[in-house]
């Protein structure tokens, strides 16, 4: 991931977590799909925050091992991820696909 | 006195009985990730942990110890007792010793007690306040040991109120000096107030300056000197959520430098996950030697009873008692003819209680067994 100062990261993401506009709902929904992605044995390896105050889309790097193929099966069902883009990874062997799932919070 | 017991696994939550057929999927040392994260015990090795509370004496009153641990309380358990239930375990397939308390450092028998563990082959891991690390004696300590966890509550103002002791945090980093530049792998521990996600990058940044390999987080108990404290305190899911999701942001953003545990669960990690209980009635076999894959943390309190689960719950699970002259297994085979059943039932319906409540979302597993295990009557009177 992307080398911040922590000053830096604590900044942000109190900043996020404590905004006005950030309800229950959209952090229920933000953890629910932390738990997907680690349920369908991503890990998660990137992570940004877009949207000034709170939350509006926030962009999951994720990687998953290539005999995980089932599991972004049930990543296209989870009607908490708005789009998902899926890269074979790995050189020269294919040997894990890299992730990005988008979560958007509606207006 | 924290434990990090829990954090011998990974990725979340103390050990918890699971199917004996089903031990692969619960090697919590295994990561199903490509890049795993830094591991605090070697590779492929299943912590199977025997948590052990020698003493209450502690050098300090903290306002949120559970099991209201003081400089007052009396000298506890005899090494030899320990030592001679260690053994036995070891025969059971226990590897793990982790000391708690109280503060380890100042129970008067831990050199030998860890140096026997040390000899019979456990990896021996202690949580500490971290104020008495410089002395020769416990030099000698830190060499036999594989980790050390040391509390730290906060930002230094925060940590002295909670330690009741001014100076307390810098005492405490005096400690990790000692810890950094003497053991391989150290960590610090935390225990979460609902307002704990305010400070968790300045706890991860604190830990990668120093060079911790791990921070545990876990939640506030609600025991002891703790109830006094903070027997008014109650979790919003809010507070949870933003712990739980600021968890997973620093830990993207730390590892592998720097191994994150949090103690809390998501209600979709274990609804999605069913052996994680024994929810599915399937009996395991009742032996001592199948034991340690069924309860791969046991707990032996101040008095010497050993219990499974986690530290504080009700007596009527007790297994046996250290000063027994009745051997371990023996005691072990009577626990799972007598109360196995009893376990099953506390799971199940612990589990049936999250399915039921979609309104909880993040919590503390053990602590909810606890409760509902004090609640427990026997079937049959």
């Amino acid at each position: 991931m992307e080398k911040r100062s922590y000053a830096e990261v604590e900044k942000e993401l109190v900043a996020h977590l404590s905004s006005a506009n950030l309800d229950k709902a959209h952090l229920a929904g933000i953890s629910k799909t932390i738990a997907a992605s680690y349920n369908n044995g991503l890990q998660i390896v990137d992570w940004w925050i877009y949207g000034i105050p709170a939350f509006e889309r926030i962009v999951i790097q994720a990687q998953l091992p290539t005999a995980e193929t089932a599991a972004i099966q049930t990543l296209l069902g989870n009607e908490n991820f708005k789009a998902i883009e899926i890269l074979r990874k790995g050189i020269p062997k294919p040997d894990f696909f890299q992730v990005q799932l988008t979560v958007e919070r509606t207006a | 006195m924290d434990t990090i017991s829990s954090s011998i696994h990974s990725p979340a939550s103390v050990s918890l009985p699971v199917s004996p057929d089903d031990d692969s999927r619960f090697d919590r040392t295994v990561s199903p990730s490509p890049a795993f994260p830094k591991e605090t015990l070697q590779q492929c090795r299943v912590s199977r942990i025997i948590q052990i509370h020698p003493t209450l004496r502690c050098n300090l009153s903290c306002k949120h110890c559970y099991s209201s641990s003081a400089p007052e309380k009396k000298e506890g358990l005899a090494a030899r007792d320990l030592i001679n239930t260690l053994e036995q375990a070891a025969h059971l397939g226990y590897n793990v010793v982790s000391l708690s308390g109280g503060e380890p450092f100042i129970y008067s028998e831990l050199e030998e007690l860890v140096t026997a563990s040390r000899t019979l082959g456990y990896f021996n891991s202690v949580t500490t306040n971290g104020m008495l690390l410089r002395s020769q004696r416990a030099a000698r300590i830190l060499r036999q040991l594989d980790l050390v966890a040391i509390s730290v509550d906060g930002k230094p103002e925060a940590h002295d109120h909670m330690r009741n002791m001014p100076g307390a945090f810098a005492r405490m980093m005096e400690g990790v000096a000692v810890a950094r530049d003497t053991l391989d792998k150290f960590g610090f521990i935390h225990t979460l107030l609902p307002d704990s996600w305010q400070i968790l990058s300045w706890l991860t940044d604190l830990a990668i300056e120093h060079k911790a390999s791990l921070l545990h987080l876990h939640p506030l108990e609600l025991s002891g000197r703790a109830t006094e404290y903070f027997g008014g305190l109650k979790w919003s899911p809010v507070d949870l959520y933003r712990i739980y999701i600021a968890h997973y942001y620093l830990k993207t953003f730390a590892e592998p430098d720097l191994f994150i545990q949090l103690d809390l669960l998501h209600r979709d990690n274990v609804i999605d996950n069913p052996n994680f209980f024994f929810h599915q009635n399937r009996m395991p076999e009742r032996s001592a030697k199948g034991f340690s894959t069924l309860f791969k943390e046991l707990i032996i309190n101040e008095h010497g009873d050993i219990l499974p689960i986690a530290h504080g719950c009700s007596p009527f699970f007790r297994i046996g008692n250290i000063h027994s002259e009745e051997p371990l297994g023996t005691m072990i085979e009577q626990f799972m003819e007598d109360k196995l059943g009893y376990v099953m039932q506390l799971y199940n319906d612990t589990y049936r209680e999250i399915l039921a409540d979609p309104g909880v979302e993040i919590f503390n597993w053990p602590e909810l067994a606890i409760e509902k295990s004090r609640l427990l009557q026997p079937l049959s009177q």
